[in-house]
C-alpha cells in the first residue's frame, strides 16, 4: 500500500514509535496539594469540602500529583517544550515546528487515587500522524501515560494527543 | 434521590468566566506556565487571538461536571475530550453534557455521556464523551 507523503514525520520518528520516553514516581499524594488543585480548578466558587481536609479526604480523579515534579521542574529548558526536550532525550532530532497546543486526552480509571498514596507513570510514544492545516502542517504525537500504585496496581491509562504546528 | 436516567436528559451545566485569575491558579497547581497561557503576545506569536486557557483545566471542570452529577451514587469510569477553538480571554464557558446511552445491568447502569464546553458565542471549545456507572445500591 503507497505511504502518504510526510513533511514533518520522518523515518527515525516512525523507528522510535513504542518508545518509553520517561518513567517518574511522584512523591506520596499530600493533603496541601489537593487542597490547592481543588481550590485552583472550582475558583470562582468553593470546592465540595471532601477535597479540602479531614481523614477521609478525598482526590478527585483528574488531580496530577506529578505536577512539580522536580525532575521535570529543574530540568526546564524554555527554548523547548516539554516534548520537544522528551524526543531528544530518545535521539530524535527537533521536529520541525515551532509551536504546540494540547489536543486532547481520553483516560480510563481503575482506581481512585488517595492521600498518602505513591503513584509511578510511564510515557511511551504511541504514535505521530500529521496532516495539513489552514496554515500549514500539522503534528499529532500521541503519548500513552500509565500510572500505576508502587505496589504494581493500575490507577489511569490515558492517551493524550499534542499538536505541533 | 435517585438520578434521572433518561437518553437526551441533560446533567446539570454550570459556567465559568474565564481569564487570567483561573489560568494563574491552574497553572500553579498543575506547573503549567506555558507562555501561551500567561501572555497575550505569546499567544499570538503562536498564532492565536492572545492568551489562551489550559486544555486540561476543561478538563477538570467536565469532571466536575460529572461528579456534581453523580453525587456520590457512582463513579467515573472513562473520560475522552478533545480540544478545538482555544478558550479565550473573558469567555464564559458553559460545560454541560447529555445523556447518550444507558446500559442497565444487574448491579450498575453503565452510562454514556456525550461533554461540550461552550462559550456564549456558541463556540465549542472542547467536546468529548465519558463513561460514567452508578450503582444499584442505596442511596448515599
Amino acid at each position: 500500500m503507497h505511504e502518504p507523503m510526510t513533511f514533518l514525520i520522518t523515518e527515525e520518528m516512525r523507528s522510535a514509535v513504542g518508545s518509553e520516553l520517561v518513567r517518574q514516581t511522584a512523591p506520596p499524594i499530600a493533603p496541601s496539594d489537593v487542597r490547592r488543585w481543588a481550590l485552583a480548578c472550582y475558583y470562582p466558587e468553593h470546592p465540595p469540602l471532601r477535597f479540602l481536609d479531614g481523614p477521609e479526604q478525598e482526590v478527585p480523579e483528574e488531580f496530577n500529583p506529578f505536577a512539580w515534579h522536580p525532575a521535570v521542574a529543574l530540568a526546564r529548558d524554555p527554548s523547548m517544550s516539554v516534548l520537544d526536550r522528551l524526543e531528544s532525550g530518545i535521539g530524535l532530532p527537533r521536529v520541525a515546528t515551532s509551536h504546540g497546543v494540547h489536543g486532547g486526552i481520553r483516560t480510563r480509571y481503575l482506581a481512585r487515587m488517595h492521600v498518602g498514596q505513591v503513584l509511578e507513570r510511564v510515557w511511551t510514544l504511541e504514535g505521530y500522524t500529521e496532516k495539513q492545516g489552514r496554515t500549514g502542517r500539522l503534528l499529532f504525537t500521541v503519548i500513552g501515560d500509565r500510572w500505576a500504585d508502587v505496589d504494581g496496581s493500575p490507577v489511569r491509562h490515558s492517551e493524550l494527543t499534542i499538536v505541533r504546528y | 434521590m435517585a438520578l434521572d436516567l433518561r437518553i437526551d436528559g441533560e446533567l446539570p451545566a454550570f459556567w465559568r468566566r474565564t481569564d487570567f485569575e483561573n489560568w494563574n491558579r491552574f497553572a500553579a497547581v498543575n506547573d503549567e506556565f506555558v507562555a501561551i497561557h500567561m501572555d497575550d503576545g505569546a499567544g499570538q506569536a503562536a498564532g492565536l487571538p492572545g492568551a489562551i486557557g489550559m486544555g486540561n483545566l476543561q478538563l477538570s471542570y467536565v469532571h466536575m461536571l460529572l461528579r456534581e452529577w453523580i453525587g456520590g451514587r457512582g463513579e467515573i469510569r472513562e473520560v475522552a475530550l478533545r480540544f478545538r477553538d482555544p478558550n479565550l480571554r473573558g469567555q464564559v464557558l458553559h460545560v454541560g453534557g447529555r445523556i447518550a446511552a444507558i446500559d442497565e445491568r444487574a448491579d450498575e447502569t453503565e452510562v454514556e455521556v456525550e461533554l461540550r464546553v461552550e462559550s456564549d458565542a456558541g463556540v465549542q471549545t472542547a467536546m468529548g464523551s465519558a463513561l460514567v456507572v452508578i450503582s444499584a445500591s442505596p442511596e448515599p
